[in-house]
């Protein structure tokens, strides 16, 4: 029901309320699984959102196996969904803490989807892609398009990054717009 | 105080990974990555930043010359479905 509303509402990408699922990780984890296996049966993508309300950047909580990320792991081993959003609740602070969870959920996990964070701000922007985030929510820009490929040509994101964001990014887009190959 | 896991729990946890992985992996290679590589080849590097920014509603960028889609990602909390007690 809810991928045939994502598709109806003109989302390719819809996001699955892991918060939402009760307490425990394993039950969480299962359940959020099974809701993103239906929803990729159905050849729409999923995106899965990890929110910090914590506002410093020198807390290791993300860095312990908690059960909040425990879960999230087994979902990315599991089910693969194809983002995951890493918020702030105010928009920005805790890139570090963010791109620490990235690199666990690409390296251990085997996570093939991007990352997604949100930021306006231009120093944050540029710790998040030199740190393996690929892809930008802006909070009040309309979008931060022309900031990135700004940093970009004064070389403070280099082609590398750049070009590995990309090629996670365009993956997830080719694949949100081939609707036609369920997944599943 | 956490407890220290076993090497066998972590030998168990470890192939339980691998195996996990190797069933998904399948799914994504539905876009080869010599067409990824080739799309990227071809693009700017304002286009590949625009590949890796969404507008405030969520949507990618439309890359007409190299006809790459715009799409539409629901970041918000609108799609909710209501669990009992």
């Amino acid at each position: 029901m809810i991928a045939e509303k994502c598709a109806a509402e003109g989302n390719s990408i819809v996001q699955v309320p892991f918060e939402g699922f009760p307490e425990g990780p394993t039950l969480a984890g299962e359940l959020a699984c099974a809701f993103i296996d239906a929803i990729h049966a159905k050849g729409i993508g999923s995106i899965i959102r990890f929110k910090n309300e914590r506002t410093d950047t020198a807390s290791d909580e993300l860095s312990a196996d908690n059960d909040s990320i425990r879960s999230m792991m087994t979902v990315v081993m599991k089910s693969q969904p194809w983002i995951i959003y890493l918020s702030s609740s105010q928009g920005r602070g805790n890139i570090a803490e963010r791109s620490f969870l990235a690199a666990r959920l690409k390296a251990e996990c085997g996570l093939q989807g991007c990352t997604l964070f949100n930021s306006d701000d231009p120093a944050e922007i540029e710790r998040a892609f030199a740190s393996g985030l690929d892809m930008n929510l802006p909070v009040k820009n309309r979008s931060n398009a022309g900031l990135i490929a700004g940093l970009f040509s004064d070389g403070r994101i280099t082609q590398k990054k750049l070009d590995s964001a990309a090629f996670r990014c365009l993956r997830v887009i080719l694949m949100a717009s081939a609707k036609d190959m369920p997944i599943a | 105080m956490r407890k220290k896991r076993s090497n066998g729990y972590r030998a168990a946890e470890s192939l339980m990974r691998e195996e996990f992985l190797k069933e998904q992996l399948y799914k994504w290679e539905r876009v080869s990555s010599e067409r990824l590589n080739s799309l990227l080849a071809a693009m700017s590097p304002d286009e590949k930043a625009a590949l890796c920014s969404l507008n405030i509603d969520g949507e990618t960028s439309e890359i007409k010359r190299l006809d790459i889609p715009s799409v539409r990602i629901s970041c918000g909390d609108e799609i909710l479905p209501e669990f009992p007690d």
